[in-house]
């Protein structure tokens, strides 16, 4: 079967764009996480919508899997085919296909990278949303479609709220419009119609494959200012209710494009410092915060400086243990960044592992300091990420491990805390986002049977035959 | 070092995918990754399979081969590892390729070029007596220990017949700006380079020996040479092997001898260039400015561009000895054609190279896309010479 699968699949893309050759299948295996590696049956590159499809309708008629990749940057085990069959590679298929300044969106395809919109909306004075946890060579899409956060989060909140409209492949393989483009030549937003587009969004390329997107473009500010505060509380409670109250009312304040936190242990493994560190200095600060605004001129940066410093100062006279910090160095950085996954090496091996929730700021405190227990019960440094969103105040609360990859003491500790933690982030009232299996079904044993008896409809509905990314959302 | 020293090495590699894209347009970087997609073209999917081949969770087989030798060893790719795995990326290449060597596992293209680097010295079955017989007509002289510089031509430059022209045009310009220099003709060898890259570290040092004696029986000090690959390797292996010669790129000659005022492009260039860096020049050599110092320096010469150029240039497909097997040939996603569109973007009538193999794999790829009429292919030290009528 697998030969005349392979002659198939050649006639679709092309005789050098399907192979079933083990070094090729091997390179879609696995990511830099614990999550067990899975070797895919063929690989397939597509670079058309019309390629897309007749390789969903051959999976369908076949009942072989299909699951999507673009950048191979996933540290979530999210393109591992837990089941076999057809990774589809869609990197190639990167063309901008529209950018409209004067309805504000543009339209890209899968394979578009992070760094390639951001460097093409540069010249015309334009930005989007970039997925701050990526490197810009990972791409924009899965960034938005899998809910990740962004740099301008505080402003505009998690990154699928970017999205104005999509077209997608149906396990079927016919081709959908969605949002306003389903109408209207212009893909401006996801209403008035009935909102369809949160049937691909978060299910892990389970339901279908986007093949365009559309997304929020904004005007570019030129200007740009961080300031900083470090947070010397307890380390028995790392972050106390005031000081999240006192995040809440930063957001609030509607000033801050961005406002993040890291954990101490982060700070010194984001400076290269290998494990173990030392213990922390009593002068250093448990967690350090950053707030970053932009601003369009001079006169709108100040005052926005001023805002937030004076937010910190009435904070520290109210009694919050508090101290602004430099952060001079960490202003430079500029989004999309190519070193994000530079600090993983912390204990050798290279390997990066995480869980990411939403979680309501109010329960960051519990958070932070049970997860800061988890890592320290099992020697490792605390490396905890904050940064609040617009909206209801939740926000992006999440544990990162860099890991041993050849030390199979240190795989098999990290897929025990990675259990611990999604347990934590639920208790707090969480949701992982970009979640590994295991952490789905953690889901689901709390979720509304009703709940997951519809995604498990809804699924059926769409996908029948069960062929997309099968396994991969614990249904 | 074998693959197997390279363990932790490759446990530094983080899976991130920088090594696709450049910089900061993150416009392609990996020639092989571009005409092939899959990933384990890419700097990225090689570390994988390496690690794979040692875990035994792959076996060595040719179709892994064919993945190992479809590089160009460019060096796109360290240039874009933000990590320390950057500084023992090649490394692992080279000891992926030398383990292939050692089973067999090449294709019959790299072993009958390796075959025919052994029997004849150079890989196109050429008698070693017509190394110098571009430089016939010319009054280019056989190199003696008065001479200031041995001007080193390299197997492109000494058969290939658009590489001889370039050869010449540079000998001559050297003699109109008063180089001290001589050639070798006949005593000239292969330099090694793309043996060296090819795994074969056997034939490598077995022709870079015979150069290096030749060099300290002449009494050689200063090394010119024409192509960027004889310049690295020169530079970089041979004091490894014991030479004890200065190696400089022409371009870097040429520069000093117009600033000097020893060359004088009266003549000028009218046209439209953009400039592609070679690899072996700018990436492996980090030499990004003399060829522009030279092309800037000439009246009515109009340089752009391109959008991938210096540390970000993308790679034309011809190092590594695929200029000879051709491993990346054949489509329109062919590096060389990929280039040669963009450069033809920038509007420019012309396309100066540095480096004989480029102008070889860039001239093919200007027929292949049909645009004989629109762009031309022309190394620096040639229009050195239509500037000054050397």
């Amino acid at each position: 079967m697998q030969e005349r699968v392979l002659r198939s699949l050649e006639e679709i893309v092309g005789a050098d764009r399907a192979s079933a050759d083990p070094q090729t299948l091997e390179c879609y295996a696995c990511d830099a996480t614990v999550n067990p590696p899975a070797r895919p049956d063929y690989a397939v590159i597509a670079t058309t919508v019309e390629q897309i499809q007749a390789v969903l309708r051959l999976a369908d008629a076949e009942s072989i899997p299909v699951v999507p990749a673009v950048g191979m940057s996933s540290t979530g085990g999210l393109t591992i085919p837990v089941r076999g069959g057809i990774v589809l590679d869609l990197h190639l298929m990167n063309r901008i296909v529209e950018i409209n300044e004067d309805v504000g969106y543009a339209v890209i395809e899968p394979g578009v990278t992070i760094g390639q919109i951001d460097a093409e909306l540069k010249q015309r004075g334009y930005w989007v949303q970039v997925p701050a946890g990526p490197p810009g060579s990972a791409g924009l899409l899965p960034g938005y479609i899998l809910h990740g956060y962004g740099h301008l989060g505080a402003k505009f909140g998690i990154n699928s709220e970017q999205i104005t409209g999509m077209e997608v492949v149906l396990p079927s393989g016919e081709i959908a419009r969605l949002g306003a483009c389903a109408v209207s030549p212009y893909w401006f937003h996801r209403t008035p119609l009935p909102d369809l587009v949160g049937l691909f969004l978060g299910w892990q390329g389970a339901t279908g494959i986007v093949t365009k997107l559309g997304v929020n473009i904004y005007p570019r500010p030129p200007f740009k200012a961080m300031v900083g505060w470090g947070l010397f509380s307890d380390h028995g409670d790392p972050l106390p209710e005031p000081c999240a109250r006192f995040l809440i009312k930063m957001q609030r304040a509607d000033v801050a494009h961005d406002i993040s936190g890291h954990s101490w242990g982060a700070v010194q493994i984001g400076r290269g410092r290998k494990w173990p560190l030392p213990p922390k200095p009593a002068e250093d600060p448990e967690i350090f915060f950053s707030a970053t605004a932009y601003a369009f001129t001079e006169d709108e940066l100040a005052f926005k400086t001023r805002t937030l410093e004076a937010l910190i100062a009435e904070a520290k006279s109210g009694g919050l243990p508090i101290a602004s910090t430099d952060v001079t160095d960490r202003a430079k950085t500029e989004m999309p960044t190519r070193y994000s996954l530079r600090y993983s090496d912390h204990r050798g091996g290279g390997g990066l592992d995480y869980i990411g929730s939403i979680t309501p700021v109010i329960k960051w405190p519990q958070g932070v300091k049970r997860l800061t227990e988890v890592f320290e019960r099992h020697r490792f440094t605390p490396y905890i990420r904050l940064s609040v969103y617009r909206g209801t105040v939740q926000g992006m609360l999440r544990a990162l491990v860099p890991y041993h990859r050849s030390d199979s003491a240190d795989v098999e500790a990290v897929g025990k805390m990675n259990r611990e933690f999604v347990e934590v982030l639920l208790d707090c009232g969480g949701l992982i986002y970009k979640a590994p299996v295991f952490a789905c079904e953690a889901m689901w044993r709390r979720g509304d049977p009703t709940f997951v008896a519809l995604l498990k409809r809804t699924k059926q509905m769409l996908d029948p035959r069960g062929i997309m990314n099968p396994g991969r959302l614990g249904l | 070092m074998p693959l197997q020293d390279h363990r932790e090495h490759l446990r530094l590699c983080r899976l991130c995918g920088n090594c696709r894209q450049a910089g900061t347009t993150y416009r392609a970087i990996c020639p092989a990754g571009e005409r092939f997609g899959f990933d384990a073209y890419y700097s990225r999917g090689r570390a994988i399979i390496a690690q794979k081949l040692l875990d035994g969770r792959l076996d060595w087989a040719m179709p892994v081969a064919d993945v190992v030798y479809r590089c160009t060893m460019c060096g796109g790719c360290v240039e874009q590892c933000p990590v320390e795995y950057r500084d023992h990326i090649l490394e692992i290449f080279l000891a992926l390729r030398a383990e292939c060597l050692d089973r067999s596992l090449i294709s019959s293209a790299v072993k009958r070029f390796l075959e025919t680097l052994y029997a004849y010295g150079n890989p196109w079955k050429a008698p070693r007596e017509h190394r110098g017989d571009w430089a016939t007509g010319t009054a280019v002289t056989r190199y003696t220990p008065a001479d200031e510089f041995l001007y080193y031509v390299g197997c492109v430059g000494s058969y290939d017949p658009r590489g001889m022209q370039v050869a010449r045009s540079l000998g001559e310009v050297l003699l109109a700006a008063g180089v001290s220099f001589g050639i070798l003709g006949s005593e000239e060898g292969c330099d090694g380079n793309e043996a060296r890259l090819l795994g074969e570290a056997g034939l490598f040092e077995y022709l870079a020996t015979e150069n290096i004696q030749t060099f300290q029986r002449l009494g050689v000090r200063r090394v010119v040479t024409l192509s960027p690959h004889s310049y690295h390797v020169m530079r970089h292996e041979y004091p490894r092997l014991g030479a004890g010669v200065e190696a400089i790129h022409y371009t870097q000659l040429l520069r000093d001898a117009l600033a000097a005022g020893r060359l004088n492009p009266v003549r000028g260039f009218r046209r439209r260039v953009t400039y592609h860096d070679p690899c072996f020049l700018g990436r492996h050599a980090g030499e990004y400015d003399a060829a522009r110092a030279v092309l800037q320096s000439i009246p009515g010469l109009d340089l752009v561009e391109m959008p991938r150029n210096r540390a970000n240039a993308f790679c034309c497909g011809g190092g590594a000895g695929n200029f000879y097997v051709g491993a990346l040939d054949g489509t329109e996603r062919s590096p060389g054609r990929i280039r040669i569109r963009e450069a033809r973007e920038t509007g420019a009538e012309v396309v100066a190279v540095a480096c004989p193999s480029c102008m070889t794999m860039l001239e093919d790829a200007v027929k292949a896309e049909g645009l004989e009429e629109r762009i031309a292919v022309k190394d620096v030290a040639e229009i050195v010479s239509e500037s000054t009528g050397a």
